[in-house]
């Protein structure tokens, strides 16, 4: 699945097929901080929101059984 | 109005000298569409125009290339029976050992485009000539299924330029050889409107800007397309690294009017027409050529 946001002057395209296959679940906050990294001046907030959504789409059972098991 | 010349093949074997006027003869020529040698098509205008659109884009021998967008000038016909002044004897009346064969003169393109029609050197080919008024020439043939269908002659190709010559302006010479059953296959000729106008595909590569970071342009002339397609190009199916594998993320910012890829230390290019289509990206296709952006 590829899905786009825009967040200010930068339009995202992730690739979840992509990102299971260079990432485990727990890595959540490494890709942040790369995709921060490879796109300076991007605003945070909004860009931690994206990716939340982004990892459900790219982890939709791991991540629903890793908030079941926080709480 | 223009209307389609009926194929003759079926037709009797007298002569019928006195017919009704016909509005079409081939125009002055637009171009041409060159296809696979065993490329073919319905003989049904509306199936034949469907096919025609999804071939520029098609895989393997399914796909069309072709040169309609004015490129053409002219076109001079040679070929015929061997003539006296070419070889200082010839024959006292038409024998037909020759096979026909035309040059195109294509004044635009430049490099660009003699670069990627040499691609077609030595080929054998079908060609089917349009005329400016749309009208496609080509010839009718049974498939193995005795289905009648329409394809272009079959030829081999073989692409040389013009210099400059200071009073002469430089041009690519497009050289059409027909084959051998080429007089079968023109007394079966048969003409089919095209729908609308088809152009082929402009070849288009990455080009690195700094670590992590590209543009997007045509392989060839260079031009920067990345402002053109602008947000269409942040998808992350639309590239692939060499182990087959597109970005986790990319990025398009309006603001530089550049890609970011992540991971940024890869190798990319830019997918194939169908993908690139499907993605609102008409008309382009990456080339088959990575680029590292580490």
């Amino acid at each position: 699945m590829n899905s786009q946001y825009t967040i200010g002057a930068i339009t995202f395209g992730f690739s979840a097929e992509s990102i299971r296959q260079r990432y485990k679940v727990s890595d959540k906050e490494a890709f942040t901080r790369e995709i921060l990294t490879d796109n300076p001046g991007v605003d945070e907030k909004p860009l931690k929101k994206t990716i939340d959504k982004v990892w459900r789409e790219a982890f939709p059972k791991q991540d629903a059984n890793e908030e079941e098991g926080a709480e | 109005m223009i209307y389609p010349i009926k194929t003759n093949c079926k037709s009797e074997e007298k002569v019928y000298t006195k017919t009704g006027q016909c509005a079409a003869f081939e125009n002055r020529p637009a171009g041409f569409i060159i296809t696979d040698e065993s490329k073919e098509f319905s003989l049904v205008e509306e199936t034949f125009n469907t096919e025609i659109q999804s071939g520029v884009t098609a895989a393997g021998g399914n796909r069309i290339y072709p040169l309609l967008s004015g490129q053409v000038t002219d076109y001079q016909v040679n070929g015929g029976d061997v003539k006296t002044s070419q070889e200082g004897f010839g024959p006292e009346e038409p024998v037909g050992l020759n096979n026909k064969s035309v040059v195109y003169i294509i004044n635009k393109g430049g490099l660009c485009l003699y670069r990627e029609l040499k691609k077609l050197n030595g080929r054998t080919v079908r060609v089917i000539p349009v005329d400016i008024n749309g009208i496609a020439f080509g010839t009718v043939k049974s498939n193995v299924a005795g289905v009648d269908k329409f394809c272009g002659f079959q030829a081999t190709i073989w692409v040389t330029r013009r210099e400059n010559t200071g009073s002469q302006q430089g041009a690519i010479l497009f050289s059409v050889y027909f084959g051998s059953n080429y007089e079968n296959e023109d007394s079966n000729f048969t003409t089919l409107q095209l729908a609308k106008l088809v152009e082929g595909l402009t070849g288009i590569a990455l080009k690195k800007t700094t670590s992590g970071k590209a543009k997007v342009i045509s392989a060839c002339s260079g031009d920067d397309l990345t402002e053109t397609f602008g947000a269409d190009l942040a998808v992350a199916g639309l590239y692939v690294n060499s182990a087959g594998t597109a970005p986790s993320s990319v990025s398009y910012n309006t603001a530089t009017q550049d890609l970011s890829f992540t991971p940024s230390s890869a190798s990319y290019k830019l997918a194939d027409a169908q993908t690139l289509t499907a993605a609102g990206l008409e008309g382009v296709e990456g080339i088959n050529e990575y680029v590292n952006l580490a």
